[in-house]
């Protein structure tokens, strides 16, 4: 799936904050303390990788491409 | 200028991400919503945002419509088990009751003398226990089965003494008809107590029967304490990180 490819092409620590609240549904002060961090640094991240996956898929055709 | 504009969109962008995903934001929603009427890339950021948002909720797997079957075999508490309750809270009152007026009933006069008065009073000391017994049983029915020995011991003693005394012409009519109150009681009590006696607990779901076949897991048990750095703890991505170049 693009997604997935997109995904793991995130800066790591927007991942894991996007991962955490998106893919396994934990609540932003949830995820903050499994990251060790303050949830407003959750709450940029996920928006951060939201933006980032947005302009990626932008860049990106929706078919799937070849990723080196 | 386009600087700042590009800083003021990222925060109000954090704001309607965080929207998206029900948490509270860094800017009153007011100021968001103001905002977002007058700034058109923001409007289609938020659109797309929730678009992929909307892609990455799972498909929850087909499962038939149980509902009927389920309800079928588990019946609601109807209003039936209501009425004996009810009934068997009344007659705990009216037991109560009597046991009550026996108290406050003058003696007789010749009682007075042969030490009957105590024995009136220890009998009417049972009659009020035995009220609040009925009275207890309607409230908690559960407690109804522990009372049927004490309630069916009193009932058959009393009525072998009962059968005795009327044939000896001891006892008056209005008398007995007051252990009648005794007898509906104990009839009352037997049938709370069978209606609450089988409410079959339910029976646990075996969790691990629910196994997904999910791609994401849950860190291992094992694992190292929060604070270690989470990335390695997906086993969907390598521990490092390659790049091809």
């Amino acid at each position: 799936m693009v997604l997935d490819q997109l995904v793991h092409a995130l800066d790591p620590e927007r991942r894991d904050a996007f991962v955490l609240t998106q893919a396994l549904g934990l609540s932003y002060a949830d995820a903050a303390e499994v990251c060790g961090c303050p949830v407003g640094t959750i709450r940029s991240r996920v928006a951060r990788a939201r933006d980032d996956l947005l302009t990626a898929m932008a860049d990106a055709p929706p078919r799937r491409t070849a990723v080196g | 200028m386009s600087d700042y504009l590009l800083v003021d969109c990222a925060l109000f962008r954090e704001s309607l991400s965080a929207a998206m995903d029900g948490e509270a934001g860094p800017l009153p929603e007011a100021e968001v919503d103001r905002h977002l009427r007058g700034c058109g890339a923001c409007q289609a950021w938020q659109d797309q945002a929730q678009r992929l948002r909307r892609s990455m909720v799972r498909q929850a797997p087909e499962v038939p419509d149980l509902t009927a079957a389920i309800l079928e075999r588990a019946p609601l508490p109807s209003r039936e088990k209501w009425a004996a309750r009810v009934a068997l809270g009344l007659v705990g009152l009216a037991q109560s009751g009597l046991g009550f007026a026996e108290f406050l009933l003058p003696a007789d006069a010749h009682a007075a003398h042969t030490g009957a008065i105590h024995l009136s009073n220890e009998s009417a000391a049972w009659n009020l226990a035995l009220g609040i017994g009925l009275l207890w049983a309607a409230l908690r029915p559960r407690a109804a089965g522990a009372q049927l020995p004490l309630f069916a011991g009193f009932a058959l003693v009393l009525g072998v003494a009962s059968v005795i005394d009327v044939s000896g012409g001891q006892v008056g009519a209005g008398r007995l008809l007051t252990h009648g109150l005794l007898l509906v009681g104990l009839v009352l009590l037997v049938v709370v107590h069978r209606e609450h006696r089988r409410t079959p607990a339910p029976a646990p779901l075996n969790a691990d029967a629910l196994g997904t076949d999910d791609e994401v897991r849950l860190p291992e048990q094992d694992a190292p304490a929060p604070i270690a750095p989470v990335r390695s703890r997906f086993p969907r991505r390598p521990a490092s990180r390659h790049r091809a170049a």
